[in-house]
């Protein structure tokens, strides 16, 4: 039932299910309610995100998340009667999940 | 003479058959959410990294209603799969000490303290990083 390239795949969604439960809701909590009740504010944020920990831990974050959703994805478009163009839509949602991984880094070396 | 299998035609709505299907793939989709949270993080990002004006006004504009509450559906769904992440956790990591399995209890516990603790430090962090 899996192919031997297939076990790769697996083991970043289940790494990027691990970071995206850790701190998705965190994230979603500070942008969502603690910056509208005044809580966290832009120059907090600002120095937040300068520290260069903080910057490897948001990378790990959005790129990890983002092929934990591609590969989810994939099974649920299959699932939903897609599995003749699994190969595509493949290619098509990993690749998305490259694209952002790649457009977080210049940004968050400009931070 | 040779006959084929008969493989019955499933419809696509077969989710919304059984409660059980209904809630699994709410689960998946939740990391569609995630996602799109992602997206809005590398838009605030990206702000982040034009300087501190340009910053400011996006920060005025997560206060809006419109940023609340699009942030509150992603907020459940987030919270959704911390948990049912967490709680599967405990059937898929198998520990064996010897013969025996570790309780499934005993990997998902510390997930959900590590959960606790990563929450608490990053929004404890962030709150005093914004005082003064």
């Amino acid at each position: 039932m899996h192919g031997k390239g297939e076990t790769i795949w697996w083991a970043v969604f289940a790494q990027g299910g691990v970071v995206a439960g850790m701190l998705a809701p965190i994230l979603i909590v500070i942008t969502g309610i603690l910056v509208p009740a005044g809580l966290v504010t832009a120059k907090g944020l600002l120095e937040l995100f300068h520290n260069p920990l903080t910057r490897i831990v948001l990378f790990v974050f959005i790129s990890l998340s983002l092929f934990h959703a591609a590969h989810r994805l994939i099974f649920t478009l299959a699932d939903l009667g897609l599995k003749h163009i699994r190969g595509i839509l493949a290619v098509l949602l990993y690749g998305l999940a490259f694209i952002g991984t790649a457009a977080a880094v210049p940004i968050l070396i400009r931070l | 003479m040779k006959s084929k299998e008969y493989i019955r035609p499933i419809p696509a709505t077969w989710w919304l058959k059984k409660r059980a299907y209904t809630l699994f793939m709410i689960r998946e989709l939740t990391a569609v959410f995630i996602a799109g949270y992602v997206i809005f993080l590398l838009c605030l990002l990206y702000k982040a990294s034009q300087g501190p004006d340009a910053f400011a006004g996006f920060v005025e504009g997560l206060k809006s209603p419109v940023s609340i509450g699009l942030h509150l559906i992603a907020l459940a769904m987030a919270l959704y799969h911390s948990i049912t992440f967490f709680n599967l956790a405990g059937a898929v990591i198998r520990v064996f000490r010897g013969e025996e399995r570790v309780p499934p209890l005993a990997i998902v516990i510390p997930n959900y303290i590590l959960w606790v603790v990563v929450s608490a430090s990053v929004a404890f962090i962030a709150i005093t990083l914004s005082k003064g």
